[in-house]
């Protein structure tokens, strides 16, 4: 830059008057001139500025465009530098909520830690739950088909009373179910009841001999390895229970998994990753869910064993696939073997015709249906006829009709041994206790070797248990012929009453909250007094009744829980089916869990239904009466 | 704040300098402008051509990315991207300068630094030109 030397002009003042603001003028030019001047020298006594002023001298070059390119350039890096953070709006969670400094502080100030028993949840599902705790029978004694058990008095009139809002807070707001249950237990009586709540139909948790043989593992190998399989837990019984499975079935080779429920949830995310697709029976069991949730797929559901709805949903896939032309991708079907949420079965033949042409893998989850179904209770796949090798991944568990604990994975080599390394519940879990897995061997050598002794009483006490419980009117059977597993749902249309939904608050107006209020609002501690409690508890009601179809489920769950304590006065045990119905896809209805067992007469089933059929009745007529 | 791929990136700008300078026919303002030029045609193609991750650890969550959008989890303006945007700026600034401000080599450069510069805007992120590495959800 040139340093403007700018000289005052001689006097131009007009000839002839002094002007006041001329000679104002004449002064600020000086006072200008003096000050570039002195800028000028004091840029000049930097040290460098000659050079850098030679620099931009020479580098102008006589191209202003390239000039004002260069300019806007280094400007853009200069805003580019002083920008703040931003997350863009086309990543996936691109809106945050912005906090200022004194809210934050707020919400630190307030924070209290939650109750380890949450106090807010849908106040009545926690008051059936409350209920249902403070009358649960406690074993006293094995849990053999026959079991010893005490009998909690019966909290609350049994009389089908509907609850009012006031009433429901107060069970929330003043009783916790663990000190209402602590304070009975010592007074119940011991009782012998049939029990039917158990999934071990066979009986095998009480045989003499599965006892010893599980007291024998016990002194030589210990409670177990703490290890994973992979990491010195493996002995020597858990490979051949695992071999002894694979013989069975007849398939390669067996994975054997320390608990049931981490069977399935685990081996579909062994195979099934984000980018693929899974179709799903809507109905299907939590530990499927969960399985499928944490594989990240896409998902698509599919209505509970319908294969019209299933070819519809697997054409328009292949259809979409070949719009798009999406590149392969894997395809995997699940569905159980026995439902457990229904007790009916899956029609497998169509299943594999199904996926033979629309190139799925199925996952075929046997939990239930394992020991119990086909002549020789090798599971569904033996009772159509098909080989097991035909399904791609047979998951089962030993902890239902082999009455010990664990599940296993049946198929092909490469998918067994690929789930050695892949699976989380075989990789990051403890192994399994190998007494389990010794009771669960001479379990599996039992079915081998006298399956018609198990299987056709199992199939005998069945049909009389079912052929019973319909006399009673109220039930209907969603549930197989042949399924140890007998849900009873209640045929609402036959009760003289209805399970009407409870007088509804209008929710208030206040529903369109801000973000941000309703986020604030999700860190503010929860009421500590009891009042604030009921009130909470009241707002709730009032907010989650917007489904009255959800009302008059847990109507019905609170009418079935009566059934199950009036019959376990009654002499026989039996539960309810529970759900976690928050976190379930599709929560099915209420009902009554029934468990065959193979090792009762024919005259002993038929007594524990006319027992259930009397406790049913009871509560009918209470219900009835106080509905009228 | 300083960090090894921002000292190695320098050390890696210096080597391809004195390497192109080490050829005995190039000319001083040739080196510069290869090192230039193939400095961003290199970093265009790690950062913005290459898609997704060479090794699985979250089951193909950034399946689609390039390296650029994966950075800090696409926060945009963040230490390391403004290092990277400015570095390209700085090199053209250096190369135009030492071209002596030839028109030719000054096209080049700047083409270069265009196409680099255009890839590394926010107002680009997850975008996709003429479908090029568009993975389909």
């Amino acid at each position: 830059m040139n340093t403007p030397t700018s000289s005052m002009p001689a006097n131009t003042m007009p000839t002839g008057t002094p002007d006041a603001t001329t000679a104002a003028i004449e002064a600020a030019l000086v006072h200008f001139n003096h000050l570039v001047t002195t800028t000028g020298d004091a840029v000049a006594s930097i040290p460098g500025s000659q050079l850098l002023g030679k620099y931009i001298r020479n580098s102008y070059q006589n191209d202003p465009a390239r000039v004002v390119l260069e300019l806007f350039l280094f400007f853009f890096a200069v805003q580019y530098l002083l920008s703040k953070r931003a997350r863009p709006a086309s990543s996936p969670d691109g809106k945050s909520i912005e906090l200022s400094q004194r809210e934050v502080d707020e919400l630190v100030d307030e924070w209290v830690p939650e109750p380890l028993v949450p106090g807010d949840a849908d106040p009545l599902v926690l008051a059936t739950d409350a209920a249902q705790l403070a009358t649960i029978p406690v074993f006293a004694g094995p849990t053999a088909v026959k079991a010893k058990v005490k009998l909690m008095p019966v909290a609350g009139a049994l009389g089908g009373v509907p609850a009012t809002h006031a009433e429901l807070a107060t069970v929330t707001a003043t009783t916790t179910p663990a000190a209402a249950a602590m304070t009975t237990i010592a007074q119940a009586k011991v009782v012998t009841v049939t029990n039917l709540a158990t999934a071990d139909v066979f009986g095998f948790a009480n045989d003499d001999t599965n006892k010893n043989l599980a007291i024998q593992a016990l002194r030589k190998y210990g409670v177990g390895a703490c290890n994973p399989p992979g990491f010195y837990g493996t002995i020597d019984v858990h490979m051949q229970i695992e071999r002894e499975l694979a013989e069975f079935l007849q398939v390669d080779q067996a994975i054997l998994y320390a608990q049931g429920f981490s069977a399935v949830g685990s081996a579909i995310p062994a195979f099934s990753k984000r980018g693929d697709l899974i179709v799903v029976d809507d109905a299907c069991n939590f530990a499927i869910q969960k399985g499928v949730q944490i594989s990240r797929s896409k998902l698509v559901f599919f209505k509970h064993n319908d294969m019209h709805d299933l070819e519809h949903k697997l054409a328009s896939i292949e259809a979409e696939d070949k719009r798009l032309k999406r590149p392969l991708y894997r395809k995997f079907l699940v569905v159980e073997g026995l439902y457990a949420n229904h007790g009916d079965i899956a029609p497998l033949p169509t299943l594999l015709e199904l996926k033979n042409r629309y190139k799925f893998r199925l996952i075929l989850d046997e939990t239930l249906s394992f020991g119990t179904l086909g002549a020789t209770g090798r599971g569904l796949t033996e009772h159509f006829g098909v080989p097991a090798s035909s399904v791609d991944l047979l998951v089962g568990s030993l902890g239902h009709a082999l009455a010990s604990a664990g599940g296993f994975c049946a198929g092909a080599n490469a998918a067994i041994e690929h789930q050695r390394l892949s699976a989380s519940a075989y990789v990051y879990s403890a192994a399994l206790p190998p007494m389990l897995a010794v009771t669960a061997s001479h379990a599996l050598a039992q079915l081998r070797t006298r399956p018609g002794d198990l299987l056709d009483p199992l199939r005998g006490n069945i049909r009389a248990f079912r052929t019973a419980v319909a006399h009673a009117g109220v039930f209907e059977l969603p549930s197989d012929a042949i399924s140890p597993l007998q849900h009873l749902r209640v045929a609402r249309d036959t009760l003289p009453f209805t399970f009407a939904p409870l007088k509804v608050e209008p929710a208030p107006a206040a529903d369109e909250i801000s973000p941000k209020a309703s986020m604030l609002s999700l860190f503010k501690s929860s009421a500590t007094s009891a009042q604030q409690q009921q009130a909470a508890a009241a707002a709730v009601l009032r907010r989650k009744t917007a489904d009255p179809e959800a009302e008059m489920a847990a109507e019905e769950a609170r009418f079935l829980q009566e059934i199950v304590q009036e019959a376990a006065v009654q002499g026989v045990l039996v539960v309810r089916a529970q759900y976690n119905v928050e976190q379930e896809h599709k929560c099915p209805r209420p009902s009554i869990k029934v468990f065959v067992p193979a090792l009762l007469s024919r005259k002993e089933v038929e007594n524990a239904a006319k027992a259930l059929r009397s406790a049913t009745g009871k509560v009918l007529a209470a219900w009835a009466k106080a509905r009228k | 704040m300083s960090s090894g791929s921002w000292v190695t990136t320098i050390l890696i700008i210096f080597l391809m300098r004195l390497l192109f300078g080490i050829v005995p026919t190039f000319s001083s303002e040739l080196a510069w402008t290869l090192t230039n030029v193939s400095f961003n045609l290199t970093s265009f193609f790690m950062f913005h051509w290459l898609i997704g991750t060479p090794f699985e650890f979250n089951q193909g969550a950034c399946d689609g990315l390039t390296l650029w959008e994966q950075i800090d989890n696409e926060v945009q303006f963040t230490p390391a991207k403004k290092f990277f945007t400015l570095l390209p700026i700085g090199l053209f600034l250096l190369s135009t300068h030492y071209t002596h401000y030839d028109a030719t080599t000054f096209c080049v450069n700047f083409a270069a630094l265009l196409v680099v510069l255009i890839a590394k805007l926010p107002a680009m992120h997850r975008v996709r030109l003429f479908g090029i590495n568009k993975v389909v959800e």
